[in-house]
């Protein structure tokens, strides 16, 4: 049970991620797709920074006495996934402008409704 | 550090974003400004020249390693560069060179500057050894992808751009999950450290490497999961398609020969997974030309056909013999050239007679006939009539499946070139037995940048049986060993 209890970050972390890909490829509307994009890749950040923690251990600073460190490599990376999650977002919220613009509308099916 | 030359490796790169911030300082400038275009030339035309002279000095030395910032492999980032990573960098400058030539002037600035951008993540992605800087360069392509393919004329773009970007980021982060896999396992980043760490009957290592391979058949486009492709590549313009059908998704199938053949080793574990996405090419190969027949715009046969024809290298690839791997890198050269000169045509149709119908081509013979003689050999090339590498890259296949008994592969292949010929031989036949009758195009006769990049691109095709010997040379570097 301590065992499971131990792993259940993991659960979470999948079903944050399967959550967003459902939502980004099933979803009709554009809003939501861009949405669930975000909670998908906060799931992967969730899996890198659960990666690095250790029981006990502190931030990767010399402290005198200290033990254990983290590690700060998946931190690191997961600024850069950061920085390129929001890039991406902004990308997906102009492209979804232009949607509008074009089309009036940001209903997956309604547009495709009117390209018929 | 005694000659220097390894500070040649990120030259490329440097070159490339100077170009690409260059472009993107004027973008507000309706009216052309000559610096830009002249530092946009000089950085094409020596990134080439540092890809060539660096190809040429490998040629009798061993392979360079750039630390970056001096930070030796598992604590920095590197970059590794061989004749084989060096020779797809001078396709990646050569093609680019190219399409530059052929669509400087009728780019927005901005479209310049992201083009060149794109190229600077293309040299990335091929020289770098590191798992993580692969998925931001990745990213950075990617990026610069939704920017070049959505065309503000054409809304639908911007409808098939989005799609591009969902399907785009799901596979980027199946890849980014994989690596978390991996990297728990393993606890290192760097391709060249993995090779003695990494070990495939871990079943983490086994569901991270899985993970990364479905990635990477959703960014190379493979049968179930092409759909996105067909979208994007149909509704923005030919002149950007051209580079990126002919480039862009051959960069995932290097990496994935990276990790294969360089990384994994020979290991069975690796092999069952290659022969997984292999099946998958089998259907790419013999299905995706029966849909480009049924196609009326030009770029969307086109896009059919890429998948058809990326199959084969995947296909190479999971053959996992020395024969398959150079019918697959044999295959990357030629499929690049061929489909560049393709949507060369297809951009040159829109631009004289206004849209990308199929039926234009019935005007071509009258209109140009080097443009004709250029299209007819690349269409050629792709059945695989014999002069041509196209018919090398299929018969390297077959030899290779003959020798370990792989029949359904010399069967797939078989439908494939017979399926393939019903789109490429649509295509000859509008042109040279037109049904309808030819009108008059609207505008004069193609400038010498149409004409340029279409004769040099036919040059390029024709000379590339030369490319054999090379590959035989290849053959002898340890790393890529199947």
């Amino acid at each position: 049970m301590n065992m499971l209890l131990h792993q259940l970050h993991y659960g979470i972390i999948f079903a944050l991620i399967l959550l967003g890909m459902y939502g980004l490829l099933l979803k009709k509307h554009f809003l939501k797709k861009i949405i669930a994009m975000n909670i998908r890749q906060v799931g992967v950040i969730f899996l890198f920074i659960s990666l690095a923690y250790r029981k006990n251990a502190l931030a990767p600073i010399e402290t005198p006495g200290a033990q254990f460190y983290v590690n700060p490599l998946p931190h690191a990376l997961m600024l850069t996934a950061i920085v390129v999650s929001l890039a991406t977002t902004g990308v997906a919220l102009a492209l979804m402008l232009k949607i509008h613009e074009n089309y009036g509308s940001l209903d997956e099916e309604e547009i495709l409704e009117q390209q018929r | 550090m005694k000659h220097g030359i390894e500070q040649l490796v990120p030259l490329a790169i440097l070159l490339s974003f100077i170009g690409g911030m260059a472009n993107a300082l004027v973008f507000h400038r309706t009216k052309k400004s000559v610096g830009v275009q002249f530092i946009s030339w000089v950085c094409l035309l020596l990134s080439l020249t540092v890809n060539i002279s660096m190809w040429r000095y490998l040629g009798h030395h061993k392979p360079l390693e750039y630390f970056f910032g001096g930070w030796p492999a598992p604590w920095g980032i590197t970059f590794y560069v061989d004749r084989f990573a060096v020779a797809f960098c001078t396709l990646v400058s050569t093609l680019s060179l190219l399409s530059w030539t052929y669509s400087f002037h009728k780019q927005p600035a901005l479209h310049r500057s992201l083009f060149f951008i794109l190229q600077m993540s293309l040299y990335g992605m091929i020289l770098t050894q590191d798992f993580f800087n692969f998925y931001v360069f990745l990213e950075v392509c990617s990026i610069c992808l939704y920017g070049l393919l959505s065309d503000p004329n054409e809304p639908r773009s911007y409808l098939s751009v989005f799609r591009y970007l969902a399907v785009n980021t799901v596979a980027a982060s199946l890849y980014l999950i994989g690596l978390a896999f991996v990297y728990s396992q393993c606890g290192s980043l760097n391709m060249s450290d993995l090779v003695s760490l990494i070990d495939l009957e871990d079943l983490p290592n086994k569901i991270g490497i899985g993970l990364m391979v479905v990635g990477f058949s959703i960014k190379t486009a493979l049968f179930p999961l092409h759909f996105w492709l067909i979208d994007t590549y149909g509704n923005s313009k030919a002149q950007n398609t051209g580079f990126i059908a002919s480039i862009v998704t051959k960069v995932f199938c290097i990496f994935l020969l990276r990790i294969f053949y360089s990384m994994l080793g020979h290991g069975e574990e690796a092999l069952k997974l290659l022969s997984y996405l292999g099946i998958l090419a089998w259907v790419s190969i013999a299905l995706a030309p029966l849909l480009a027949s049924k196609q009326k715009d030009l770029r969307k046969i086109l896009a059919y056909s890429s998948i058809s024809q990326i199959g084969y290298i995947i296909v190479g690839l999971a053959e996992g013999s020395s024969l398959g791997l150079y019918a697959a890198i044999l295959q990357i050269f030629h499929h690049a050239v061929v489909k560049l000169t393709l949507f060369f045509v297809a951009d040159e149709m829109n631009s004289q007679w206004g849209s990308y119908d199929v039926l234009h081509m019935a005007n071509l013979p009258k209109h140009s006939k080097l443009i004709t003689l250029a299209c007819c050999m690349a269409l050629l090339s792709l059945i695989g009539i014999p002069p041509l590498p196209g018919f090398f890259v299929k018969w390297m296949l077959i030899q290779s499946a003959m020798t370990q008994g792989h029949w359904v592969v010399i069967a797939i292949i078989a439908i494939g070139a017979m399926t393939s010929l019903l789109y490429t031989l649509r295509m000859i036949e509008i042109m040279f037995f037109p049904h309808t009758p030819w009108t008059e195009s609207s505008s004069s006769k193609p400038h010498w940048n149409v004409y340029a990049p279409i004769a040099v691109a036919l040059v390029l095709l024709m000379l590339q049986v030369g490319l054999l010997n090379q590959l035989l040379s290849w053959s002898q570097l340890t790393r890529y060993q199947p």
